[in-house]
Protein backbone atom coordinates (compact mmCIF):
# COMPACT_ATOMS: atom_id res chain seq x y z
CA UNK A 1 0.00 0.00 0.00
CA UNK A 2 2.69 2.26 1.02
CA UNK A 3 4.77 1.53 -1.88
CA UNK A 4 1.54 2.47 -3.93
CA UNK A 5 1.12 5.48 -2.28
CA UNK A 6 5.13 6.21 -2.81
CA UNK A 7 4.83 5.45 -6.43
CA UNK A 8 1.73 7.75 -7.07
CA UNK A 9 3.38 10.41 -5.38
CA UNK A 10 6.37 10.00 -7.17
CA UNK A 11 4.35 10.03 -10.49
CA UNK A 12 2.48 13.42 -9.08
CA UNK A 13 5.61 14.85 -8.79
CA UNK A 14 6.87 13.68 -11.80
CA UNK A 15 4.35 14.93 -13.85
CA UNK A 16 4.19 18.37 -12.11
CA UNK A 17 7.99 19.22 -13.12
CA UNK A 18 6.97 18.07 -16.62
CA UNK A 19 4.41 20.77 -16.71
CA UNK A 20 6.71 23.00 -15.43
CA UNK A 21 9.11 22.17 -18.18
CA UNK A 22 6.28 23.14 -20.59
CA UNK A 23 5.30 25.80 -18.75
CA UNK A 24 9.03 27.82 -18.79
CA UNK A 25 9.39 26.63 -22.46
CA UNK A 26 5.83 28.56 -23.24
CA UNK A 27 7.02 31.51 -21.16
CA UNK A 28 10.69 31.80 -23.21
CA UNK A 29 8.27 31.69 -26.38
CA UNK A 30 6.21 34.73 -25.28
CA UNK A 31 9.89 36.32 -24.33
CA UNK A 32 10.21 35.78 -28.55
CA UNK A 33 10.01 39.45 -29.00
CA UNK A 34 13.02 40.52 -27.15
CA UNK A 35 15.16 38.25 -29.31
CA UNK A 36 14.12 39.86 -32.13
CA UNK A 37 13.98 43.38 -30.41
CA UNK A 38 17.66 42.67 -29.37
CA UNK A 39 18.26 41.22 -33.00
CA UNK A 40 17.49 44.33 -34.28
CA UNK A 41 19.24 46.76 -32.34
CA UNK A 42 22.20 44.91 -32.94
CA UNK A 43 22.07 44.91 -36.50
CA UNK A 44 21.47 48.82 -36.45
CA UNK A 45 24.41 49.11 -34.17
CA UNK A 46 26.68 47.90 -36.43
CA UNK A 47 25.52 49.40 -39.18
CA UNK A 48 25.58 52.66 -37.61
CA UNK A 49 28.90 52.11 -37.06
CA UNK A 50 30.24 50.58 -40.10
CA UNK A 51 28.16 53.38 -42.52
CA UNK A 52 28.42 56.47 -40.30
CA UNK A 53 31.20 55.71 -38.00
CA UNK A 54 29.51 57.26 -35.06
CA UNK A 55 31.49 56.72 -32.30
CA UNK A 56 28.16 56.80 -29.60
CA UNK A 57 26.48 54.19 -31.88
CA UNK A 58 26.40 51.52 -29.63
CA UNK A 59 25.62 53.30 -26.54
CA UNK A 60 22.76 54.61 -27.69
CA UNK A 61 21.51 51.79 -29.53
CA UNK A 62 21.52 49.81 -26.72
CA UNK A 63 20.38 52.06 -24.21
CA UNK A 64 17.08 52.47 -26.34
CA UNK A 65 16.96 48.58 -26.75
CA UNK A 66 17.30 48.66 -22.92
CA UNK A 67 14.98 50.98 -22.16
CA UNK A 68 12.03 49.27 -24.73
CA UNK A 69 12.76 45.87 -23.31
CA UNK A 70 11.72 46.97 -19.77
CA UNK A 71 8.77 49.03 -20.55
CA UNK A 72 7.29 46.05 -22.87
CA UNK A 73 8.62 43.65 -20.46
CA UNK A 74 6.84 45.72 -17.02
CA UNK A 75 3.88 45.87 -19.20
CA UNK A 76 3.47 42.11 -20.16
CA UNK A 77 4.49 40.78 -16.95
CA UNK A 78 1.88 42.32 -14.75
CA UNK A 79 -0.30 40.60 -17.00
CA UNK A 80 1.26 37.17 -15.77
CA UNK A 81 2.34 34.50 -13.14
CA UNK A 82 5.92 33.39 -12.95
CA UNK A 83 6.84 29.67 -12.83
CA UNK A 84 9.65 28.31 -11.54
CA UNK A 85 11.48 27.32 -14.54
CA UNK A 86 10.56 31.18 -15.93
CA UNK A 87 11.83 32.28 -12.51
CA UNK A 88 15.41 30.14 -13.77
CA UNK A 89 15.47 30.93 -17.03
CA UNK A 90 14.58 34.82 -16.52
CA UNK A 91 17.42 34.44 -13.68
CA UNK A 92 20.06 33.29 -16.42
CA UNK A 93 18.97 36.07 -18.61
CA UNK A 94 19.25 38.72 -15.99
CA UNK A 95 22.51 37.75 -14.83
CA UNK A 96 23.73 37.98 -18.60
CA UNK A 97 22.51 41.69 -18.99
CA UNK A 98 24.06 43.15 -16.10
CA UNK A 99 27.58 41.03 -17.40
CA UNK A 100 26.73 42.49 -20.49
CA UNK A 101 26.39 46.36 -19.32
CA UNK A 102 29.47 46.06 -16.87
CA UNK A 103 31.52 44.06 -19.35
CA UNK A 104 31.31 46.14 -22.43
CA UNK A 105 30.88 49.84 -21.48
CA UNK A 106 33.92 49.19 -19.29
CA UNK A 107 35.87 47.78 -22.40
CA UNK A 108 34.91 50.43 -24.53
CA UNK A 109 35.99 52.88 -22.03
CA UNK A 110 38.55 51.82 -21.49
CA UNK A 111 39.95 51.31 -25.07
CA UNK A 112 41.21 48.18 -25.00
CA UNK A 113 38.60 46.23 -26.83
CA UNK A 114 38.66 45.46 -30.97
CA UNK A 115 36.05 43.67 -33.27
CA UNK A 116 37.49 40.43 -32.59
CA UNK A 117 37.55 40.40 -29.14
CA UNK A 118 34.22 41.98 -29.10
CA UNK A 119 32.41 39.39 -31.33
CA UNK A 120 34.17 36.68 -29.60
CA UNK A 121 33.41 37.52 -25.96
CA UNK A 122 29.75 38.59 -26.98
CA UNK A 123 29.36 35.28 -28.68
CA UNK A 124 30.77 32.98 -25.86
CA UNK A 125 28.38 34.72 -23.45
CA UNK A 126 25.37 34.30 -25.52
CA UNK A 127 26.53 30.76 -26.23
CA UNK A 128 26.49 30.43 -22.01
CA UNK A 129 23.72 32.15 -21.47
CA UNK A 130 21.16 29.90 -24.37
CA UNK A 131 23.08 27.01 -23.61
CA UNK A 132 21.77 27.29 -20.17
CA UNK A 133 18.38 28.16 -20.83
CA UNK A 134 18.20 25.38 -23.35
CA UNK A 135 19.20 22.44 -21.14
CA UNK A 136 16.72 23.17 -18.38
CA UNK A 137 14.22 23.67 -21.16
CA UNK A 138 15.52 20.71 -23.06
CA UNK A 139 14.95 23.00 -26.00
CA UNK A 140 16.59 21.79 -29.03
CA UNK A 141 16.09 24.70 -31.37
CA UNK A 142 18.00 27.02 -29.13
CA UNK A 143 20.91 24.41 -27.76
CA UNK A 144 21.41 24.30 -31.55
CA UNK A 145 21.03 28.24 -31.67
CA UNK A 146 24.03 27.78 -28.45
CA UNK A 147 25.84 26.28 -30.43
CA UNK A 148 26.21 28.42 -33.36
CA UNK A 149 27.45 31.28 -30.57
CA UNK A 150 30.30 29.23 -29.61
CA UNK A 151 31.59 28.15 -33.48
CA UNK A 152 31.34 31.76 -33.75
CA UNK A 153 33.31 32.73 -31.00
CA UNK A 154 36.03 30.46 -31.65
CA UNK A 155 35.86 32.03 -35.17
CA UNK A 156 36.50 35.62 -33.99
CA UNK A 157 39.38 34.86 -32.61
CA UNK A 158 41.43 33.41 -35.98
CA UNK A 159 39.27 35.07 -39.20
CA UNK A 160 39.83 37.70 -41.03
CA UNK A 161 37.81 41.35 -40.36
CA UNK A 162 35.28 40.91 -43.38
CA UNK A 163 34.32 37.36 -42.59
CA UNK A 164 33.68 37.76 -39.05
CA UNK A 165 31.84 40.49 -39.52
CA UNK A 166 29.48 38.57 -41.96
CA UNK A 167 29.46 35.58 -39.59
CA UNK A 168 28.37 37.67 -36.97
CA UNK A 169 25.57 39.16 -38.89
CA UNK A 170 24.43 35.72 -39.67
CA UNK A 171 24.50 34.75 -36.32
CA UNK A 172 22.36 37.50 -35.06
CA UNK A 173 19.93 36.64 -38.04
CA UNK A 174 19.42 33.24 -37.14
CA UNK A 175 19.97 33.28 -33.59
CA UNK A 176 18.02 36.25 -32.51
CA UNK A 177 15.85 37.26 -35.33
CA UNK A 178 14.26 34.46 -36.42
CA UNK A 179 14.83 32.08 -33.25
CA UNK A 180 12.85 34.76 -31.69
CA UNK A 181 10.31 35.36 -35.05
CA UNK A 182 10.02 31.34 -34.11
CA UNK A 183 9.07 32.23 -30.57
CA UNK A 184 6.51 34.86 -31.35
CA UNK A 185 4.43 32.50 -33.97
CA UNK A 186 4.61 29.22 -31.64
CA UNK A 187 3.00 31.67 -28.78
CA UNK A 188 0.55 33.41 -31.36
CA UNK A 189 -0.51 30.02 -32.14
CA UNK A 190 -0.91 28.82 -29.09
CA UNK A 191 -3.24 32.08 -28.11
CA UNK A 192 -5.29 31.10 -31.15
CA UNK A 193 -5.93 27.56 -29.84
CA UNK A 194 -6.93 28.92 -26.38
CA UNK A 195 -9.48 31.04 -27.92
CA UNK A 196 -10.88 28.81 -30.13
CA UNK A 197 -11.40 25.67 -27.01
CA UNK A 198 -12.84 29.18 -25.09
CA UNK B 1 -15.04 24.69 -2.31
CA UNK B 2 -13.42 25.11 -5.37
CA UNK B 3 -11.61 27.79 -3.80
CA UNK B 4 -10.56 26.27 -1.27
CA UNK B 5 -8.99 23.15 -3.21
CA UNK B 6 -7.38 25.24 -5.36
CA UNK B 7 -5.95 27.51 -2.74
CA UNK B 8 -4.41 24.13 -0.94
CA UNK B 9 -3.01 23.03 -4.65
CA UNK B 10 -1.20 26.22 -4.47
CA UNK B 11 -0.13 25.91 -1.17
CA UNK B 12 1.20 22.72 -1.76
CA UNK B 13 3.06 24.14 -4.81
CA UNK B 14 4.54 26.73 -3.33
CA UNK B 15 6.34 24.32 -0.44
CA UNK B 16 7.08 22.03 -2.95
CA UNK B 17 9.25 24.85 -5.03
CA UNK B 18 10.37 25.88 -1.34
CA UNK B 19 11.77 22.48 -0.59
CA UNK B 20 13.43 22.08 -3.88
CA UNK B 21 15.18 25.83 -3.41
CA UNK B 22 16.60 24.57 0.31
CA UNK B 23 17.61 20.75 -1.69
CA UNK B 24 19.21 22.75 -4.39
CA UNK B 25 21.01 25.23 -1.65
CA UNK B 26 21.90 21.68 -0.26
CA UNK B 27 22.68 20.43 -3.60
CA UNK B 28 25.15 23.45 -4.35
CA UNK B 29 26.88 22.90 -1.35
CA UNK B 30 27.38 19.75 -1.52
CA UNK B 31 29.87 21.47 -4.75
CA UNK B 32 32.25 23.45 -2.31
CA UNK B 33 34.97 21.69 -2.91
CA UNK B 34 34.70 22.21 -6.60
CA UNK B 35 34.94 26.39 -5.77
CA UNK B 36 38.29 25.42 -3.77
CA UNK B 37 39.67 22.92 -6.40
CA UNK B 38 39.14 25.88 -9.06
CA UNK B 39 40.19 28.75 -6.66
CA UNK B 40 43.80 26.93 -6.16
CA UNK B 41 43.90 25.75 -9.36
CA UNK B 42 43.71 29.47 -10.83
CA UNK B 43 46.74 30.25 -7.96
CA UNK B 44 48.60 27.55 -9.12
CA UNK B 45 48.51 28.90 -13.15
CA UNK B 46 48.92 32.21 -12.09
CA UNK B 47 52.30 31.85 -9.88
CA UNK B 48 53.63 29.38 -12.80
CA UNK B 49 52.52 32.03 -15.43
CA UNK B 50 54.73 35.01 -13.29
CA UNK B 51 57.16 33.38 -11.78
CA UNK B 52 58.16 30.18 -14.10
CA UNK B 53 57.34 32.47 -17.61
CA UNK B 54 55.66 29.39 -19.03
CA UNK B 55 53.12 29.80 -21.98
CA UNK B 56 51.56 26.49 -21.66
CA UNK B 57 50.96 27.07 -17.52
CA UNK B 58 47.20 28.06 -18.02
CA UNK B 59 46.89 25.19 -20.40
CA UNK B 60 48.47 22.35 -18.10
CA UNK B 61 46.99 23.97 -15.13
CA UNK B 62 43.30 23.86 -16.02
CA UNK B 63 43.24 20.54 -18.28
CA UNK B 64 45.05 18.57 -14.75
CA UNK B 65 41.96 20.58 -12.30
CA UNK B 66 39.45 19.00 -14.92
CA UNK B 67 40.52 15.87 -15.06
CA UNK B 68 41.00 15.64 -11.40
CA UNK B 69 37.56 16.91 -10.97
CA UNK B 70 35.84 14.52 -12.92
CA UNK B 71 38.07 11.83 -11.23
CA UNK B 72 36.65 13.28 -7.97
CA UNK B 73 33.52 13.32 -9.15
CA UNK B 74 33.39 9.62 -10.41
CA UNK B 75 34.94 8.10 -6.99
CA UNK B 76 32.12 10.06 -5.16
CA UNK B 77 29.40 8.52 -7.46
CA UNK B 78 31.31 5.24 -7.15
CA UNK B 79 30.95 5.21 -3.50
CA UNK B 80 27.38 6.72 -3.10
CA UNK B 81 25.32 3.28 -2.07
CA UNK B 82 21.82 4.94 -2.97
CA UNK B 83 21.57 7.59 -5.94
CA UNK B 84 20.39 10.87 -5.32
CA UNK B 85 17.38 12.18 -7.65
CA UNK B 86 18.45 15.56 -9.22
CA UNK B 87 16.54 18.45 -8.31
CA UNK B 88 14.92 21.37 -9.90
CA UNK B 89 16.99 24.13 -8.64
CA UNK B 90 19.87 21.55 -8.89
CA UNK B 91 19.68 20.90 -12.49
CA UNK B 92 19.26 24.54 -13.33
CA UNK B 93 22.66 25.24 -11.43
CA UNK B 94 24.19 22.42 -13.22
CA UNK B 95 22.71 23.59 -16.62
CA UNK B 96 24.22 27.32 -15.99
CA UNK B 97 27.75 25.91 -14.56
CA UNK B 98 28.15 23.16 -17.53
CA UNK B 99 26.65 26.41 -20.31
CA UNK B 100 29.34 28.51 -18.47
CA UNK B 101 32.48 25.63 -18.46
CA UNK B 102 31.77 24.79 -22.30
CA UNK B 103 32.26 28.39 -22.93
CA UNK B 104 35.21 28.97 -21.05
CA UNK B 105 36.93 26.55 -22.54
CA UNK B 106 35.85 27.39 -26.20
CA UNK B 107 36.80 31.16 -25.58
CA UNK B 108 39.55 30.93 -23.71
CA UNK B 109 41.83 28.53 -25.28
CA UNK B 110 40.72 30.40 -28.84
CA UNK B 111 41.74 33.85 -27.50
CA UNK B 112 45.35 32.38 -26.25
CA UNK B 113 46.11 30.74 -29.30
CA UNK B 114 45.08 33.63 -31.61
CA UNK B 115 47.12 36.11 -29.08
CA UNK B 116 44.69 38.60 -29.51
CA UNK B 117 44.01 39.50 -26.37
CA UNK B 118 45.88 41.01 -23.18
CA UNK B 119 45.84 40.09 -19.31
CA UNK B 120 43.16 42.48 -18.60
CA UNK B 121 40.63 41.36 -21.18
CA UNK B 122 41.48 38.13 -19.72
CA UNK B 123 40.38 39.05 -16.36
CA UNK B 124 37.13 41.00 -17.21
CA UNK B 125 35.62 38.18 -19.75
CA UNK B 126 36.69 35.52 -16.88
CA UNK B 127 35.14 37.81 -14.80
CA UNK B 128 32.02 38.59 -16.05
CA UNK B 129 31.34 34.67 -16.63
CA UNK B 130 32.08 34.14 -13.47
CA UNK B 131 29.40 36.82 -12.05
CA UNK B 132 26.77 36.35 -14.63
CA UNK B 133 27.41 32.53 -13.51
CA UNK B 134 26.97 33.06 -9.37
CA UNK B 135 24.36 35.84 -9.82
CA UNK B 136 22.10 33.40 -11.78
CA UNK B 137 22.62 30.66 -8.97
CA UNK B 138 22.17 33.13 -6.38
CA UNK B 139 18.78 34.19 -7.64
CA UNK B 140 17.67 30.74 -8.34
CA UNK B 141 18.72 29.96 -4.50
CA UNK B 142 17.85 33.21 -2.77
CA UNK B 143 21.36 33.09 -1.55
CA UNK B 144 22.48 36.25 -0.73
CA UNK B 145 26.16 34.55 -0.46
CA UNK B 146 26.53 33.85 -3.69
CA UNK B 147 25.12 37.33 -4.79
CA UNK B 148 27.71 39.12 -3.30
CA UNK B 149 30.07 36.84 -4.65
CA UNK B 150 28.74 38.06 -8.27
CA UNK B 151 29.00 40.98 -7.61
CA UNK B 152 32.78 40.71 -6.16
CA UNK B 153 33.04 39.73 -9.79
CA UNK B 154 31.31 41.87 -11.65
CA UNK B 155 33.23 44.71 -10.09
CA UNK B 156 36.80 42.94 -10.73
CA UNK B 157 35.35 42.50 -14.47
CA UNK B 158 34.99 46.61 -14.40
CA UNK B 159 38.07 47.10 -12.72
CA UNK B 160 40.31 45.15 -14.41
CA UNK B 161 39.33 47.02 -18.03
CA UNK B 162 40.86 50.33 -16.62
CA UNK B 163 43.72 48.75 -14.57
CA UNK B 164 47.29 48.03 -14.98
CA UNK B 165 48.78 44.43 -15.54
CA UNK B 166 49.78 44.24 -11.77
CA UNK B 167 46.72 46.31 -10.39
CA UNK B 168 44.33 43.58 -12.50
CA UNK B 169 46.29 40.16 -10.92
CA UNK B 170 45.59 41.94 -7.53
CA UNK B 171 41.69 42.40 -8.13
CA UNK B 172 41.73 38.93 -9.49
CA UNK B 173 43.94 36.84 -6.24
CA UNK B 174 41.52 39.04 -4.30
CA UNK B 175 38.36 38.09 -6.09
CA UNK B 176 39.20 34.18 -6.76
CA UNK B 177 39.85 34.46 -2.91
CA UNK B 178 37.22 35.55 -1.84
CA UNK B 179 34.84 34.11 -4.12
CA UNK B 180 36.38 30.68 -4.23
CA UNK B 181 38.44 29.80 -1.81
CA UNK B 182 36.58 31.58 1.55
CA UNK B 183 33.06 30.45 -0.42
CA UNK B 184 33.70 27.06 -1.09
CA UNK B 185 35.05 26.72 2.42
CA UNK B 186 32.33 28.27 3.46
CA UNK B 187 29.70 25.75 1.90
CA UNK B 188 32.56 22.69 2.80
CA UNK B 189 31.70 24.21 6.27
CA UNK B 190 27.96 23.95 5.86
CA UNK B 191 27.70 20.24 4.44
CA UNK B 192 29.77 19.35 6.99
CA UNK B 193 27.51 21.02 10.05
CA UNK B 194 24.30 19.25 8.12
CA UNK B 195 25.93 15.70 7.72
CA UNK B 196 26.36 15.54 11.59
CA UNK B 197 23.15 16.97 12.16
CA UNK B 198 21.67 14.35 10.65
CA UNK B 199 24.06 11.60 11.63
CA UNK B 200 22.82 12.81 15.05
CA UNK B 201 19.00 12.66 14.34
CA UNK B 202 19.46 9.39 12.76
Amino acid sequence: MSENQNELELKDRLSLIESMIAEGRRTTESWGWTFVLWGVANCTAILWTALAHFPYAWPITMTAAWVLTLVVAARRCAKRPSTTLGRAVSSIWIAFGISMMMLFPALGISGRIDEYIQISVASAMLGMAYAASAILLRWKAQFACALVWWSLSVYACFGKSTPVAIAYMSAIFLCMIVFGFYGMIAEARRCKQAASHA
Amino acid sequence: MTVNVEEQELKDRLSLIETMIAEGRRTTESWGWTFVLWGVAYYVAIGWDILGHNPWAWVITMTIALLLMMTILWYKAKRQTEKSPLTRAGRSISAIWTATGISMMMLFPAMGFSARFSPQIFVAVASAMLGTTNAASGIILKWKAQISCAMVWWAASAVACLASVAQCTIVFLVAIFLCQIVFGSYMMIREACQRKQGASHA
